[in-house]
């Protein structure tokens, strides 16, 4: 998929993923790739930047905690907010591709009787 | 190989090196994470396909950009937002203590006091309007994915806010610093007003430290973005 489309709509996506649950930004990478089924392929350290600011608009909360294998790592999860964003962005989201697809496929709306 | 790549990225955050403290062990581990991951048995080749992976440590960087110039410039607003609500508490406390210890001015410094009361009030509260609109305007304003023109323009246009919020509560205090000079009095009670004004002086320094820090940053950073 292409990169510019992806990346505008990257906090979606990274929203859609903390969904699940919370997790540390390679979990969220893994979980992008498995739920687009591979489709959807960016830079992965462009996850970050998006972690963090997410983070700065309140819409995720994390902390730190040391992994099994001894390292630190950083746990993100959804904030209300982030939660009331996601529904909202879904909507949106519904609404939009509902509206390409009818353009797409070349269905014309019924004109009024 | 992971090093190196960790080293270059430390360098291109370096406009804001706390930022950089925050972010690196967190793509060590990534990095680490993502090389246990790796089915090859070549430990070189296999850090070379996750650095690849992970992207350009300038783009990395120049994304960090506005979050970086964001945090600073809405730090600044509130603290100038604080020090606002502290001055004018210092002054109610003032207010109250004279009426305490039953200081009032001379006479003959009653003009000049009425002067500095007036400069005093206008600068205090139109420091606070201007403040308080600043920090509501960048508080809204979302951080985009980059740091655009129109984004840079709209953080300077905040950090100006704040630099004439600082410069009239400065005059705010200068006034005050002046009216409790009017009434001071060698006695034990002097310590009161003596005490605050030095609090408000402490505050507005503080203040000058962080809006000059945040312009200095937006400025600096809007330099390392023309050079990604």
């Amino acid at each position: 998929m292409e990169g510019e489309m992806l990346k505008g709509h990257l906090d979606m996506i990274v929203l859609a993923a903390l969904a699940a649950g919370p997790a540390h930004g390679y979990a969220v990478i893994e979980e992008i790739r498995r739920r687009s089924d591979h489709a959807f392929n960016l830079p992965e350290g462009t996850i970050y930047p998006a972690l963090h600011r997410l983070q700065q608009a309140g819409l995720l909360s994390s902390r730190w905690v040391t992994a099994e294998s001894g390292r630190r790592r950083r746990i993100y999860a959804l904030t209300t907010n982030g939660a009331r964003a996601l529904a909202k962005r879904r909507a949106v989201w519904r609404q939009f591709s509902s509206a390409i697809a009818g353009l797409l496929g070349g269905k014309r709306s019924r004109k009024p009787a | 190989m992971i090093a190196v790549y960790l080293r270059q990225l430390a360098d291109a955050l370096a406009f804001d090196p706390a930022l950089a403290e925050r972010v690196l062990p967190e793509i060590r581990d990534h990095l680490e994470e993502a090389l246990a991951a790796e089915p090859t048995e070549d430990r070189d080749e296999a850090e070379r396909r996750i650095i690849a992976k992970f992207g350009d440590p300038r783009e990395l960087a120049a994304q960090f950009a506005p979050i970086s110039l964001m945090r600073h410039t809405r730090r600044a607003g509130v603290a100038v937002v604080l020090t606002i609500v502290i001055v004018m508490a210092l002054m109610k406390a003032r207010m109250l203590w004279y009426a305490f210890v039953q200081w009032t001015l001379n006479e003959e410094a009653r003009p000049i006091a009425q002067l500095f009361v007036t400069i005093d009030r206008y600068a205090f509260w139109l420091a606070a309007a201007i403040g308080t609109a600043s920090l509501l305007y960048i508080a809204w304003y979302p951080t985009p994915v980059r740091a655009h023109a129109h984004y840079q323009k709209h953080l300077r246009r905040a950090a100006m806010l704040f630099v004439f919020t600082t410069v009239l509560l400065g005059v705010s205090v200068a006034s005050d610093l002046i009216l409790t000079a009017l009434q001071f009095r060698s006695e034990f009670g002097a310590l009161v007003p003596a005490a605050s004004m030095a609090i408000e002086i402490g505050c507005i320094v503080a203040i000058v430290f962080l809006v000059a820090n945040a312009a200095r940053r937006l400025a600096r950073s809007g330099i390392a973005l023309l050079q990604l």
